[in-house]
């Protein structure tokens, strides 16, 4: 009994991890859009609780990478006193700050650093529903960033946070330059009437993580004109071997890294050599950082996802995560 | 002859569950065309009209992992009912003496490191992983041996327990310091058929035999240490060469099994009680019957976990817990109330 | 010659040392009861006999030392019958007796019994009166049946010398008279011995008139029972003045028999119902 519950929270918690920032836990709750309004600071956070924000935010705490990566975007690099431990791997320059663990973060020393602001995703609150309270009962506010799940909702994240420091304008900047990118790139999707079939897997072999629809990731799937194998699904899912077989994409993307070659060891797995994938040798590594973190980069993604597919098609779009 | 042809029985009746099994799946294989396969495959008939992926899927995927399923479920059915036996104790499994810790470990070290064993080459995980769960065991009954010289059930449990703890504490302090990993290393430890292939099983397959039929020829030495050990050593076992030599190869068939496919509780602790209530518990039929019974009840666990919500997949794990902690309650306390 | 001699043994668990120096020789033909009173080593001195615990000391067989022999030489010459194990598993009584043939057993192809072996095992169910219980399962025994698959087990292995540990404790009177009987007669037989534990000194003395008092894990005295048990003996040995009491007991027994006037307690007992198998059996 013990080993069942414990292995549903590993599920749980592998869910969460393995999709860094893509939570499984659909947000069915649309928070209302904060004001953002030059004159006035946002008062909810995006996961609908009250904040008071003070006029000036100097110093700052951010739990996650994508968080990370949106203030570095915003100029806002220089504000940070503390993150988490994954976010110097994806923002250079902030290797001396301390480090705090994204799923049990020590609070004592949170407050030690005296923030003005600490922003936080979802993933820090898989354990309870208010784990930074001691710091909110102190006058510390606490945003919530809840792991979206559209590119809309990461474009509204995007604007959250720069309306937390005052900087609508900068936030609007970066997303229209998103839905600049975004349009060039549907725009051609838009053409291409022979949907080539596609599985993105978030985890390989033995348990192959793919998602259907209601996951950013499957959206951009969508815009680049190519269709997801599991679209009839909701959500991330772990896919039986057979079904992701049966399901013959004619491209698999793989976001997978944390084995050596992750497209290797896609074309080398048995009783696949005759998936069309497979068969043409149509396999590719897409960005891990870019595609399962919620904020600007997915842009990058997206366009190394539709050179991937479509490398014809696309060929006019550059390949940003190219090294 | 009447325990004969029960056996018998359960034997046709364990080889068509796993027939069921392997014809099953979260992709619908009409029967006709599962024939026409097999044909094709077995026999080199022409694979006419047929699509190569139904083939594949059939006999590169769904088989080897059925038959996977089916053998680690003997195995560990068979290692739990000797485990029951030696340590007296009919809640024993086969991972009370630390096994799976030990494996999961070896397991965490060859993920962690990418070691490759130039000898091992695709298996160096499970082999590294056997021989840590195995170690594990040895050096649990080792220390047993010092704190007790006579090795009492209760200090060999004991002494299990807290090293399978010392282990997992290693194993969670190595899994904290490196999350790169720990995808990989949760997915492990939960335990999978999934992505096995005939390679597997035929690795599996002679470790897995060799060790049961050994053990069947001990069927007496655990019948009489059932009723402890003075008992035994009075009728003339030669404990102190019996009983390492029955933990070991319950260490081998469970060692064998975690590192292939990770740690699935509940059938290796129900099985046997199962056995028991249809044979009685005279060993020279609950072996075989644990083995005959084991096997497709894991093979149906992982049905279960790759069908129910298909194209969706359980943890087989999950299964083999959601349906054996209520079962084992019911025949444990069946049997203990007659 | 002596079966078994047991020189200067002494036993310890852990630093405490139960037997001092125990020395005594057993004939073929006899039986011995240990006598003593709680604590005073009587069951380390089995075990250490039967070799189930270490010793210092020696003890031979026919002059052979145990130490130098395998269980299974062992087991050839010696039979414990410990006190009953409790159950786990639910084995048939056939088969738990069965287990007692394992010496033979394991000579054979596959471990199956041979036809001497299953002969044996229906001796010893008769003899123990348990015939029309075989197929049931142990669990489901009283205490007093299950002891006696247990004593059938320790015949069936078919030693030289028994080793008995408190075998009737659960025993009702007549299947506790009726078994100290067998063994007496098994003991005179084909140069065979006994070395019985027993509190209940009536049943050491039917038994045996041939006795070993053990206190505080010594010898305090070996021989025929009426030649050293004197009432301040024995009542330095139990701490109790035994004598009294069981002439108190038989007082009662003397002072019952007067109103009950009829002569002889087997005729006396016709007008009682007579005990059914099946109800002796239940106890």
């Amino acid at each position: 009994m013990k080993r069942a519950a414990t292995s549903l929270v590993t599920v749980l918690m592998a869910a969460l991890l393995t999709l860094t920032a893509c939570s499984a836990k659909p947000t069915s709750e649309s928070p209302a859009d904060p004001p953002t309004t030059a004159a006035s600071l946002p008062t909810v956070d995006r996961a609908g609780n009250p904040i008071t924000l003070p006029p000036e935010i100097t110093r700052v705490i951010s739990l996650a990478p994508s968080i990370t990566q949106v203030l570095d975007a915003l100029g806002l690099k220089d504000r940070l006193v503390g993150i988490d431990t994954q976010t110097p791997r994806y923002v250079p320059g902030l290797d001396s700050l301390p480090q705090f663990d994204m799923m049990q973060p020590d609070l004592e020393a949170m407050l030690a650093l005296q923030p003005d602001l600490v922003l936080v995703s979802g993933i820090s609150l898989y354990a309870s529903d208010d784990p930074f309270k001691p710091l909110k009962d102190v006058g510390i506010p606490v945003a919530v960033i809840p792991t979206s799940n559209s590119i809309e909702d990461v474009m509204k994240d995007i604007q959250f946070i720069a309306g937390c420091f005052g900087k609508q304008a900068e936030g609007e900047a970066i997303v229209a330059q998103m839905r600049a990118e975004i349009d060039r790139i549907a725009a051609i999707g838009a053409t291409i009437t022979e949907k080539k079939r596609v599985m993105f897997e978030i985890a390989p072999l033995p348990t192959i993580y793919s998602f259907g629809s209601g996951v950013f990731l499957h959206e951009m799937l969508e815009l680049i004109g190519a269709e997801n194998v599991f679209a009839d699904h909701q959500g991330w899912m772990a896919v039986t071997e057979e079904s992701a077989i049966a399901a013959n994409p004619d491209v698999i993307l793989t976001n997978v890294n944390d084995i050596d070659d992750p497209v290797q060891e896609i074309l080398s797995r048995s009783g696949w050599e005759n998936v069309t994938a497979v068969k043409n040798r149509a396999v590719y590594y897409i960005d891990t950082a870019a595609s399962s973190l919620p904020n600007h980069h997915i842009v990058d993604a997206l366009k190394q996802m539709a050179r991937a597919v479509y490398p014809d098609q696309y060929a006019a779009i550059g390949n940003p995560l190219a090294p | 002859m009447k325990t004969g042809w029960k056996l018998v029985l359960t034997a046709l009746g364990s080889l068509s569950v796993l027939v069921l099994t392997a014809s099953f799946g979260s992709v619908p294989i009409p029967p006709g065309d599962i024939l026409h396969i097999l044909g094709h495959k077995l026999l080199d008939m022409p694979l006419e009209g047929l699509s190569p992926i139904s083939a594949d899927i059939l006999w590169k995927v769904r088989l080897p992992r059925a038959v996977m399923a089916y053998l680690v479920g003997s195995a560990l059915s068979v290692s739990g009912a000797v485990m029951q036996s030696v340590l007296r104790n009919p809640l024993a499994s086969s991972y009370t003496l630390g096994v799976s810790a030990g494996a999961s470990l070896g397991a965490a070290i060859v993920i962690l490191t990418g070691l490759t064993l130039s000898f091992a080459g695709m298996l160096t995980l499970p082999f590294v992983a056997s021989v840590f769960g195995l170690s594990t065991v040895f050096v649990a009954m080792g220390l047993a041996a010092r704190f007790d010289r006579s090795m009492h059930n209760e200090t060999i449990v004991l002494v299990g327990m807290v090293l399978s703890l010392f282990v997992n504490a290693i194993l969670t302090l190595v899994t904290a310091l490196s999350q790169d990993h720990l995808r990989q290393l949760v997915f492990w430890q939960m335990g999978s058929f999934s992505g096995k292939e005939w390679q597997h099983v035929a690795v599996v397959t002679p470790i897995l035999l060799t060790g049961v039929l050994l053990l069947s020829l001990l069927t007496h030495e655990m019948d009489i240490l059932t009723f402890g050990e003075e008992q035994a050593l009075s009728a003339g076992v030669e404990l102190r060469k019996v009983k390492p030599l029955l933990i070991g190869l319950c260490a081998l068939l469970t060692g064998t099994s975690v590192a292939f496919v990770g740690t699935i509780g509940f059938v290796d602790l129900i099985v046997p009680h199962v056995a028991r209530r249809i044979f009685g518990a005279s060993h020279r039929l609950v072996l075989p019957a644990s083995a005959l019974l084991g096997g497709p009840m894991m093979a149906v666990a992982d049905l279960v976990s790759r069908t129910v919500l298909a194209p969706r997949e359980l943890p087989v794990g999950a299964v083999t817990a959601l349906i054996g902690a209520p079962f084992f309650a019911y025949v444990y306390f069946k049997e203990r109330s007659g | 010659m002596a079966l078994l001699r047991v020189f200067h043994v002494s036993a310890h668990y852990g630093s405490h040392q139960v037997l001092h120096d125990v020395s005594f020789e057993l004939p073929m033909g006899e039986a011995l009861c240990v006598l003593g009173p709680n604590g005073c080593g009587k069951t380390t001195l089995l075990r250490a006999i039967a070799a189930l615990i270490p010793f210092q000391g020696e003890i031979t067989l026919n002059g052979v030392p145990i130490r130098s022999m395998t269980r299974l030489r062992i087991a050839s010459h010696i039979a414990m019958m410990c006190q009953a194990p409790k159950v786990y598993f639910a084995y048939s009584v056939y088969d738990t007796v069965m287990l007692g043939r394992y010496r033979h057993l394991r000579q054979s192809l596959l471990g199956r019994p041979s036809a001497k072996d299953r002969e044996c095992v229906e001796r010893c169910l008769e003899a123990t009166g348990i015939s029309a219980l075989r197929n049931k399962r142990i669990d489901q025994l009283s205490g007093g049946q299950l002891q006696r698959v247990f004593l059938a087990q320790t015949l069936a292995q078919d030693p030289d010398v028994i080793l008995l540990d408190e075998p009737m404790n659960h025993l009702d009177m007549k299947h506790q008279v009726e078994l100290v009987d067998y063994l007496k007669a098994w003991a005179k037989s084909q140069g065979r011995a006994i070395i019985g534990v027993f509190h209940d000194i009536n049943l050491a003395l039917r038994l045996s008139d041939s006795v070993l008092f053990l206190k505080d894990g010594r010898v305090a005295a070996r021989g025929r029972f009426h030649a050293i048990a004197t009432p301040a003996f024995l009542k330095e040995i139990y701490g109790l003045d035994v004598v009294a009491y069981m002439l108190e007991s038989f007082g009662k027994w003397a002072a019952f028999r007067k109103t009950n006037p009829l002569e002889g307690g087997t005729t006396r007992g016709a007008s009682i119902p007579e005990p059914v198998p099946s109800l002796s059996l239940s106890d």
